[in-house]
């Protein structure tokens, strides 16, 4: 049998009349470079037209704009069409059976409409069940390039919030407080306020002095960068909402942030080394790198007069001291932190080009596990790229692809969470709080 | 068997016409130039105008003096021959009229003439010792000047664009300046035009002064592990090594033949018997006696600190140094002055005197560049202590006296952005 179908080959002819070309002298067929150089002309103005005018939008979108809310550069997901009245539906590209709600203030999105182009400032997702089997109290956040993601881990409850767009080049802090989340970016948009359930709000001024933004020892506070009189700089304790405390932390001459202790000070590096800084106090943690934090413990590498270097791990009551048998590459490894029981170091080890590598290090055994994670290139992330979980059993983190990968601590397995987010890189975890309990009913 | 194919083979020289009937543009006689034609050469010569332009504003800036090609240094044929160019990245800056080398026509004896010149002034620069010769390097020049003489030799060579830093180490009978990135370094022997390195010295990613004037520290790689090797100035092992740990890294000379390495837990000085740490906080200048520091407790509480090479022995200074750039400064032979640089704001730092006994701050009212201290100096002591000599950058060299007070040393020496000292061995 033939595989050629002669009824699909037919063609139908239209009789169009006779040529209007016909008996006309013919064209000179090269005065179409002409046509050709003139669109090409065209082509090129006109993109240099759109390339002046992107510059002078982007010129005009310029941080300090005097308005509250901060309106979402791109959108990210937007309602399908199988929205329903209640304003749940099933999300069909890979939510599986969660449900998905809008909180206040709404997206207007009406059943049926479709190719909704404007984005979704909230959207809330119910996987149906628990994401991890934890306390109802845990709530991981996650910070993509344009979202602020909260996922109660225990409820199956994801909040995402679509806020300014950060250049990917740009570092970024990334802190939760008891009911907010704040991103400070050294970009053009300086950064933002995203309170639960809530749209992303403009930073306050005190919060955009200084680049550096800490965890304090609650989450009702943080830390802030503040320049202060004669360029002496200051961390300022400052409520969530930007107001002082009137307690500060001085920033010594020679000395800059380096990042969060893990128990709620700061970390200076500064001449002889590195120093853990509290309100009225410094103490020096090592005179050699600082691989790993955490609240219970340092990991640092240490070398004597004869550049003879060992791995110490330093308890941070009493300050004991005991040296691993296996020496620890500096070089290698990026800021770690520390288990809060000081049992494990989380070190991201540095590739060449093609991202870092996740480390396990047991702290009394000396005992190095590698953990099956892609993970991309640090970049311009800043503080601690690990997120320990309180009772030391988990750890989370983001791969290359911006997933979040939980790695179990007893065995070194990793695997992406549950659902399906958009893409991010920084995670903090939030514990402790009524707002979670509040979250759990 | 013959695979060949036979290009006058009739059936692959066979062509099937197509017949398009008559040519219309038969009979139509001599037609005049298409207007795509126009268009064609206009927007071809603006491609041209615009290649030459671009061209002429990378041109070398000798090629449009008076005298063109003439005027332009030119390295002897012989000089270049003994060596040529290697074929590397780095040939990109070769020698100056070393395109082709193979066929420079330049007659040494011209050659060496428009290379080297010498200046005598007929009066001393200074009243001092005849064997001290004050060397620098910049764009284009190294300059020797006989102090006591009034002789000034200008040598010709290379320029290494911006590349740093530029390693500038004068031997006994030699300069070398040696850029750390991929361009090409040089020797200037005294009173000859400037040759390429010898491989040892060009490959090697930093060269520091040695022990003596006739050796030298280059950092080589062997497989995963890198060390200082001494070599002598033509390049050959003297067989004494310094391994650098993989932790630390090569700084500078510590100016007393060894050299300076920054690693986990401060600074330390590097000998073939072993790192020794010099302090864990900031090392602020460096002489052959002394070392000038600046450390902090345990609480972060900070003091400026003298410490002697020979014994250890540590002294506090009450002056706080916070303000002076780290690693740069310059200790006297006989440790009783450093020379500091204070940034000033301005894209240059002004040069201060620390009486190192009682803490005293001079301001000289001297600036300099303090970029160039990597490799090298913008400014250097006098082996008796007595005078500070400094490079501005602008082309003026300074001569600094204890009290601070400078002088002009009025040499045509041109831009320079290094100098070094060469003192005859005793």
């Amino acid at each position: 049998m033939s595989n050629y179908d002669h009824e699909s080959s037919r063609v139908d002819w239209l009789d169009l009349g006779p040529d209007p070309d016909e008996g006309k002298p013919p064209r000179d067929p090269r005065q179409r470079y002409l046509w050709y150089a003139a669109v090409a002309g065209l082509v090129v103005v006109a993109l240099l037209l759109t390339r002046t005018q992107h510059g002078t939008n982007r010129a005009a979108t310029s941080p300090g704009s005097a308005l509250r809310t901060v309106s979402p550069s791109s959108p990210v997901r937007t309602p399908s069409p199988s929205l329903s009245s209640s304003g749940a539906f099933v999300d069909p590209s890979g939510f599986g059976d969660s449900s998905v709600s809008f909180s206040d203030p709404p997206v207007t999105a009406s059943p049926g409409v479709t190719g909704a182009s404007r984005p979704v400032p909230v959207q809330v997702v119910r996987a149906g069940h628990p994401l991890m089997d934890v306390p109802a109290d845990w709530e991981l956040f996650a910070r993509g390039p344009d979202v602020v993601v909260r996922i109660q881990l225990a409820l199956g409850r994801i909040t995402t919030t679509t806020v300014p767009k950060l250049t990917s080049d740009t570092p970024v802090r990334f802190f939760v407080g008891s009911d907010r989340a704040i991103v400070r970016s050294l970009g053009e948009t300086p950064g933002y306020v995203v309170r639960d359930e809530k749209q992303a709000t403009e930073l306050p001024e005190s919060l955009r002095d200084g680049f550096s933004v800490l965890p304090s020892p609650d989450q009702q506070h943080l830390w802030a960068e503040q320049a202060g009189d004669g360029g002496q700089g200051a961390l300022a304790l400052l409520k969530l909402d930007g107001s002082p405390t009137g307690i500060t932390i001085p920033i010594s001459p020679g000395a800059f942030v380096q990042g969060p202790d893990g128990a709620g000070y700061v970390l200076l590096a500064g001449i002889g080394g590195v120093y853990d800084a509290r309100p009225g106090s410094v103490h020096r943690i090592t005179s050699g790198v600082l691989l790993a934090s955490g609240p219970t413990r340092w990991l640092t590498v240490e070398c004597d007069d004869s550049f003879s270097c060992a791995s110490v791990v330093i308890d941070r009551t009493g300050g004991a001291r005991h040296t691993l048998a296996t020496p620890v590459d500096p070089l290698d490894l990026g800021s770690g932190v520390i288990s809060p029981d000081g049992k494990t170091a989380a070190l991201g080890k540095s590739g060449n080009f093609d991202g870092s590598s996740l480390h396990l290090l047991d702290l009394d055994s000396a005992a190095e596990r590698p953990v099956q994670v892609s993970r991309g290139l640090e970049g311009n992330q800043e503080g601690p790229q690990f997120v320990w979980s309180p009772d030391s059993r988990w750890l989370f983190t983001t791969d290359a692809a911006g997933r979040v990968i939980i790695v179990n601590r007893a065995t070194g397995e990793a695997n992406p969470l549950g659902t399906r987010l958009v893409p991010v890189t920084q995670l903090a975890l939030r514990y402790g709080t009524s707002e979670g309990a509040a979250g759990q009913r | 068997m013959n695979d060949v194919v036979n290009e006058r083979d009739p059936e692959w020289g066979s062509v099937d016409w197509l017949d398009l009937g008559p040519d219309p543009d038969l009979d139509r006689g001599h037609q005049p130039p298409r207007r795509w034609r126009w268009w064609c050469a206009l927007v071809a010569a603006m491609v041209v105008a615009a290649l030459l332009l671009t061209r002429n504003e990378h041109a070398d800036p000798l090629a449009a003096q008076p005298g063109g090609t003439s005027s332009r240094p030119v390295v002897s044929g012989s000089a270049i021959a003994a060596r040529p160019l290697p074929h590397s990245p780095k040939q990109g800056r070769g020698l100056p009229g070393s395109a082709p080398p193979a066929t420079s026509t330049v007659e040494p004896a011209v050659a060496n003439a428009n290379l080297v010149k010498v200046t005598t002034l007929g009066h001393p620069l200074l009243d001092v010792p005849a064997d001290w010769e004050l060397f620098g390097q910049g764009q284009g020049i190294v300059v020797r000047i006989e102090l006591r003489n009034g002789r000034v030799t200008r040598t010709a060579v290379p320029e290494v664009g911006s590349a740093r830093p530029i390693f500038f180490v004068v031997g006994h009978d030699r300069a070398i300046v040696h850029p750390m990135d991929s361009a090409p370094g040089y020797v200037v022997h005294d009173g000859k035009p400037a040759t390429q390195l010898p491989p040892a010295l060009d490959q090697a990613a930093s060269a520091l002064p040695g022990p003596d004037p006739w050796h030298v520290w280059a950092e080589t790689e062997t497989g995963t592990a890198s060390a200082l090797s001494l070599l002598t100035l033509d390049g050959l092992p003297a067989g004494i090594q310094i391994p650098i740990p993989k932790d630390a890294t090569v700084q500078a000379s510590d100016r007393a033949g060894h050299v300076l390495m920054f690693g986990i837990g401060g600074m330390y000085d590097a000998r073939p018997d072993g790192m020794h740490r010099i302090t864990s906080g900031t090392l602020l200048a460096v002489g052959p006696t002394r070392w000038l520091t600046l450390e902090c407790d345990e609480n972060y509480h900070c003091a400026s600190v003298v410490i002697d090479r020979t014994g250890g022995h540590r002294h506090v200074l009450a002056t706080p140094l916070d303000a002076y750039e780290q690693n740069s400064g310059a200790i006297s032979p006989d440790g009783r002055t450093a020379a500091l640089l204070q940034p000033n704001g301005m894209g240059t730092s002004n040069v201060h005197l620390l009486d190192m006994t009682t803490g005293r701050d001079r301001v000289t009212g001297v600036t300099t560049s303090s970029d160039q201290t990597t490799g090298g100096r913008t400014f250097v002591w006098s082996p008796d202590g007595r005078w500070l000599f400094v490079t501005d950058g602008s082309g003026r060299l300074l001569a600094i006296n204890r009290t601070g007070r400078s002088i002009v040393v009025d040499a045509p020496v041109g831009a320079i952005d290094q100098i070094a000292l060469r003192v005859a061995p005793r």
